[in-house]
């Protein structure tokens, strides 16, 4: 499993991770940026994650990959089926951005970048008292946090974390597809997940109670059943 | 009725003729004296404020790498008559936005400008000619597209009062 981590970074540290080690042999790259990791000076946009993991993929030679990719990360998974699918054996689309639905008028996507952090966790989560405390956090932390937060906006910030063209390259995608969803995500909505789920192939969507935009961190019990459900078909 | 006042501000100043390739475009600003410059921009200045004292109205346009017309920001001058002229309607014909690559800034300016004139803008918008392209190193494939959607941002910054709206255009 390549696994690809959204705008809050690696997941190494969570149970959710920790028991997806159990079932698969997981790649789980940190994208540069995150994590106090260097941003290469020609990384400017989501593409070159494209290519990077792209590279990855034909370096460590590997087939039957099981992509999934969270938020930011599904929306690289998707650009990233888009180009080649012939080390894929699936992809898994967890509360991805990339797609731009509606016309330019109507706001798609929240606006995590402008909005105050207690609007912030409140669209991230199904209950906001499980958003990490600001004031809690180390200086450490907290610079940690900042450039993670740099490397996301380089990565999304505009287009408004979303490629106008994907939705023309979509039907590419000849994997088996699973949109998995929060249902209380106020970033992208279940309706942003139906448009989405509408323009794979095949594709088929499940919704998470009582989980935002991140299962991994509130539901990983559900997350990790729906995973093993997919794969095991 | 109204009268309008215009001129095209042009750099009279040139070499002569068969030293230099075009008036357009790729003519060296070697040939482009400051000093005169300077004297020419506060003549034009005088001009304008003339015709605002004579009961006209004042009307500017802008081009770009042309000794044809040397005021390359229209916005700027308006913004100088802004606050020089006391009556006449400023119209700008006009801002060329499919070059300009943020028409929120456009929507700025203009709006700053009617403002310290006290409403006497009068806003008008082009496409510009087609060897502006190359100065503003734009496409002009998708020229007159670009101009109206950077026209409905611009009216919808103008005209939207209850704080911040989306729009997410090409």
């Amino acid at each position: 499993m390549l696994l690809l981590h959204g705008g809050d970074g690696p997941q190494s540290h969570l149970p959710f991770f920790q028991r997806l080690t159990e079932q698969f042999d997981v790649i789980a790259p940190t994208h540069p940026g995150f994590a106090s990791s260097p941003i290469p000076e020609h990384f400017d946009a989501l593409e070159d994650l494209v290519y990077l993991y792209l590279d990855l993929l034909d370096a460590l030679d590997v087939r039957n990959v099981v992509l999934m990719g969270f938020a930011m990360g599904g929306w690289v998974a998707a650009e990233l089926a888009v180009w080649n699918t012939t080390r894929l054996a699936q992809l898994m689309l967890v509360d991805a951005v990339g797609i731009k639905p509606g016309d330019r008028d109507r706001r798609d996507i929240a606006d995590v970048f402008g909005a105050p952090p207690p609007a912030v966790a409140k669209l991230l989560f199904h209950d906001p008292s499980k958003a990490p405390d600001l004031a809690a956090m180390t200086d450490v932390q907290v610079t940690v946090l900042a450039a993670d937060r740099i490397a996301h906006a380089m990565y999304t910030w505009d287009p408004y974390m979303h490629n106008p063209k994907l939705r023309y390259w979509l039907h590419r995608i000849t994997v088996p597809t699973l949109l998995i969803w929060g249902a209380s995500d106020g970033v992208v909505p279940v309706a942003y997940a139906e448009a989405y789920r509408a323009m794979i192939p095949g594709a088929q969507l499940v919704i998470i109670p009582e989980a935002g935009h991140l299962p991994h961190v509130e539901q990983p019990e559900l997350l990790l059943q729906h995973v093993l459900s997919f794969t095991a078909r | 009725m109204q009268a309008w006042f215009f001129t095209e501000d042009a750099y009279p100043y040139l070499p002569e003729a068969d030293t230099y390739e075009s008036i357009r475009v790729n003519l060296p600003n070697k040939y482009y004296d400051p000093v005169k410059g300077a004297d020419l921009y506060h003549m034009y200045l005088d001009l304008w404020c003339a015709a605002d004292d004579m009961g006209l109205e004042v009307m500017l346009n802008e081009h770009h790498q042309t000794a044809t017309c040397v005021v390359p920001a229209a916005p700027i001058l308006l913004g100088i008559l802004a606050h020089q002229t006391s009556r006449a309607r400023l119209l700008i014909l006009g801002n060329p936005i499919a070059n300009r690559t943020q028409p929120v800034r456009v929507a700025e300016e203009m709006a700053m400008i009617d403002v310290i004139s006290r409403g006497r803008l009068e806003c008008g918008f082009v496409r510009s000619v087609p060897y502006e392209a190359a100065p503003a190193n734009i496409l002009p494939f998708r020229g007159a597209e670009r101009l109206w959607e950077a026209h409905d941002l611009i009216v919808k910054a103008w005209t939207t009062h209850d704080g911040p709206f989306n729009f997410e255009g090409r």
